[in-house]
């Protein structure tokens, strides 16, 4: 068996095994060109990867730390807005799986600023989709989806936080659900902040938190001490026209814009027209030694009497009864010399001086929310003599705030701005370097000697002038009410801010005597202020430097007279 | 005929582990990209989350917050002018003291610590402990490290004259926290250099002793062997400067500019006393360990 086994398996091999080779010689040949096609493709895939890989490919997915809005931060960098994810809890009432009527009660238990029967309307609605709660709180999230339901659906989406609530909400503005921009800041930069190049830095407004805090309190416990309808604060720096801050009383919560009083959302500082009174004096004054008619500080007018002009009474709040020089007539505050240095002025010099001013224009500033300053529109003797002192023409605080920038900076009066600026704006020259240098000893003695005793802050060398108008109302002048305005500069040797606060109406307390003017109720916050902000923008108290006001002091007489 | 006939194999072989090895290596490359991307994703989730707490925080400390604390618990108010400084002569003005002729003449006292080799012993600290229980009182267990220790690490701290018992300077802004830091440091050094010296380790109240020894010796009147050559501060500050083994905090702290110093002694006197009433074994430490540190 086996031997013919053998030989049957020798027969072929002798004719087949050139064939064989041949045949294995072929296989090995296709393995090796299975492998060298194999290495080929591994090397041109390492190859190709090598040329062509795009190793940023990660980071052009989209930068997940780019917010959806940008934010805004202040001039040191805080955070004022900033987008967050927020939590989001929606139903699918269509695929309502529980008892609709047991779920709304425990919704209207966990959710109650809906009735139990508003949400049983939801769910019984059969739409296939409906909001519960936006911007809902993580333990509200929690304690929903514990009940269970599958047709709740919880998601996040991007929400403008607030992170210093009221702080500065007028200048911020609030945006709505879509995140876009409702009023304020966040309306004008609407495009810059969701613009998605940009919106990865953020937009530095020229507010200093710091400031505009202390700025709110020390209003806020004006308001409440006086018990007044409203305050507004401004801090501008007269060198660039930055406003440090741009307080506006009462105030709201951008957070919960819904919640707040409507009342609130009005921005004084820049919409509310007011008749600012006396602050207007250095104005006029400024504008009449730059005009010729002032040419020198011992000049004397008459404030024996009272002028009468048709139906008015120009009278002085604090009569001297004596013929005034210019010193003490700012000292004094007094009406009478300073309608008749208007009436010398004429009417064509006195709209002049208020128009290079800006006060026949709306503000220049980026906000919407701006008021129109009114505008006499006739400009007759009475017209004219009354505006010197600030009555009869009514602007924003801020059209003063920007003016008394422009008096004591050396006479360049340049636009507010609450973008923070690497260089001041472009200005315009209204009075000469020497007339506000005279301008800034008149202020400084105002504070020093007169009016403007309480706004004093020590070491700070704070000028300025106190203003109280009687407050206009429908069909005349309110005899209780005032508008009482106090605005400063410091420090008076270098001028940097010019610090303005203003309430409202306020009501005389048991310690101003029942005094509702100026000196009594805004004098004394800008003093606080000042002495708050003093070092954190730079100015640092000193009882050694002051403005030189030596030549003035003699000229200034008793007031007690 | 053998090496032709695996002629081919050895090819295979070859070209089968060179794309092996490519492979591997596209695989290698792969693997770290992947590892990367993930700490990429990391880093954005932290940095996601910096910024979600950075909000969180800033809420919660937002301007309105810290007005309501201030004027409910801290009643803080507004620096009055009196309270800044303008400059270096100013600052020197609140000096109420005149430097007597003593002050100006008298030795300046150095405290010198030493703190033990640089590097711990291995199993130094069972022998001492067995014998530390014996007389747990026994406050002096600061000199033997001298002695034991082959490379002694001097700390020194600079004393002015006797009688400084007044405080020289004080200024209420943030430039003084560098003087009274000046103060602390010494003693602050040389406690913690001490920690991993064996011996002083066994002891219960080791802890606070090289600080007290530092401070007390200060006031000693008998002024140290190496202080008897200092003719003054600056160069009292050298020796400390020449030796490279103290920690160099302390060296460059004792090269403050010269109207720091004064704050130092006076720091360093003051607190002396009370330390001496609470633990009057203070004083035989001290100088026992200050014989050693030369």
């Amino acid at each position: 068996m086996t031997a013919i086994a053998a030989t049957f398996d020798r027969m072929p091999s002798t004719g087949g095994r050139q064939q064989g080779l041949s045949l294995t010689y072929h296989r090995l040949m296709l393995v090796m060109l299975v492998f060298a096609g194999v290495t080929a493709l591994v090397a041109g895939r390492l190859l190709y990867l090598q040329l062509f890989t795009d190793r940023s490919s990660g980071a052009a997915i989209g930068n997940p730390l780019v917010p959806a809005r940008g934010d805004i931060v202040d001039r040191n960098g805080v955070p004022l807005a900033r987008t967050i994810d927020a939590w989001t809890i929606a139903i699918h009432p269509n695929r309502l799986l529980g008892n609709a009527g047991e779920l709304a009660v425990r919704l209207n238990q966990l959710m109650p600023e809906h009735s139990a029967a508003d949400y049983l309307r939801v769910l019984k609605s059969g739409k296939s989709f409906a909001f519960l709660a936006r911007r809902a709180m993580p333990e509200l999230v929690q304690a929903v989806n514990a009940l269970g339901e599958p047709a709740i659906e919880f998601s996040r989406e991007p929400e403008r936080l607030y992170p210093q609530t009221s702080l500065a909400a007028h200048v911020l503005g609030w945006t709505d659900f879509d995140g876009r921009g409702v009023t304020g800041m966040e309306k004008v930069m609407n495009g810059r902040l969701s613009d998605a190049g940009l919106r990865g830095t953020p937009v530095a407004l020229s507010i200093d938190s710091r400031v505009q805090a202390a700025m709110e309190s020390e209003l806020a416990a004006a308001m409440a001490k006086h018990n007044a309808m409203g305050a507004t604060g401004i801090v501008l720096d007269v060198r660039t026209g930055e406003l440090l801050a741009l307080a506006s009383l009462p105030t709201f919560n951008p957070n919960a814009t819904g919640k707040s009083d409507p009342n609130a959302l009005f921005n004084r500082a820049t919409m509310g027209a007011y008749e600012l009174g006396s602050t207007f004096k250095p104005i006029t004054m400024a504008f009449a030694m730059e005009a010729g008619v002032v040419s020198s500080m011992t000049q004397k007018y008459d404030a024996t009497a009272p002028i009468e002009i048709g139906r008015f009474h120009i009278k002085d709040d604090h009569p001297q009864n004596r013929a005034l020089n210019i010193p003490e007539t700012l000292v004094h505050s007094s009406n009478i010399v300073t309608a008749r240095i208007a009436e010398q002025m004429g009417p064509e010099r006195m709209q002049a001086a208020f128009r290079a001013l800006g006060f026949d224009k709306p503000l220049q500033i980026e906000l919407d929310q701006k008021g129109r300053p009114l505008w006499p529109s006739d400009w007759g003797r009475a017209t004219v003599m009354t505006s010197g002192f600030g009555h009869g023409i009514a602007i924003t605080p801020l059209h003063l705030a920007t003016a008394y920038a422009a008096l004591v900076n050396g006479g360049i009066w340049r636009p507010a701005t609450l973008m923070r600026a690497a260089r001041p704006a472009e200005g315009r020259r209204v009075i000469s370097e020497a007339t506000s240098y005279k301008i800034r000893q008149l202020m400084r003695m105002v504070v020093l000697m007169g009016t403007g005793k309480k706004g004093e802050a020590p070491g700070y060398r704070v000028g300025g002038k106190t203003g109280t108008a009687e407050k206009s109302m429908a069909g005349g002048y309110s005899k209780k009410m005032n508008v009482s305005t106090f605005a400063g500069v410091f420090p008076m040797d270098n001028p940097r801010y010019v610090v303005i606060a203003m309430l409202d109406a306020p009501q005389g307390t048991a310690d101003t005597y029942g005094f509702t003017t100026a000196a009594w109720t805004a004098a004394p916050v800008v003093s606080h202020v000042i002495s708050r902000i003093g070092p954190l923008v730079g100015v640092y108290p000193d009882d050694h430097r002051d403005i030189d006001v030596s030549e003035l002091l003699p000229l200034v007489g008793d007031s007690r007279k | 005929m053998i090496a032709r006939g695996f002629k081919s194999v050895l090819w295979v072989g070859a070209v089968g582990s060179a794309a092996l090895g490519c492979y591997m290596v596209s695989l290698r490359v792969a693997t770290e990209r992947a590892d990367l991307a993930r700490v990429e994703l990391r880093i954005v989730e932290a940095k996601r989350d910096i910024r979600s707490l950075q909000t969180e925080l800033g809420t919660r400390g937002r301007l309105a917050q810290l007005e309501d604390w201030n004027s409910n618990v801290l009643a803080l108010s507004a620096p009055g002018s009196s309270q800044f400084v303008k400059d270096g002569y100013a600052l020197a003005r609140l000096q109420t003291r005149q430097a007597t002729v003593e002050d100006r003449t008298g030795d300046v006292r150095m405290a010198a610590l030493d703190t033990g080799p640089a590097v711990p012993e291995a199993k130094p600290q069972p022998p001492v402990s067995a014998a530390a229980p014996g007389k747990p009182v026994k406050p002096a267990p600061a000199p033997a490290a001298p002695e034991a220790s082959p490379l002694p690490r001097v700390v020194q701290a600079v004393a002015a004259p006797a009688a400084t018992h007044a405080p020289l300077v004080h200024r209420a802004s943030f430039a003084t926290a560098a003087p009274a830091e000046a103060a602390a440091a010494p003693a602050h050094a040389a406690v913690r250099p001490s920690r991993p010296k064996p011996d002083t380790a066994a002891t219960p109240r080791q802890d606070a002793k090289p600080a007290r020894i530092a401070q007390s010796v200060s006031t000693k009147p008998a002024p140290t062997k190496k202080l008897k050559t200092a003719a003054g501060p600056s160069e009292a500050a050298a020796p400390a400067r020449h030796d490279p083994r103290p920690a160099p905090r302390i060296a460059a702290r004792t090269d403050k500019p010269e109207p720091a110093k004064p704050a130092k002694p006076a720091k360093a006197a003051r607190a002396a006393p009370k330390l001496a009433a609470a633990d009057g074994a203070v004083h035989p430490a001290s100088s026992g360990h200050r014989g050693g540190a030369q």
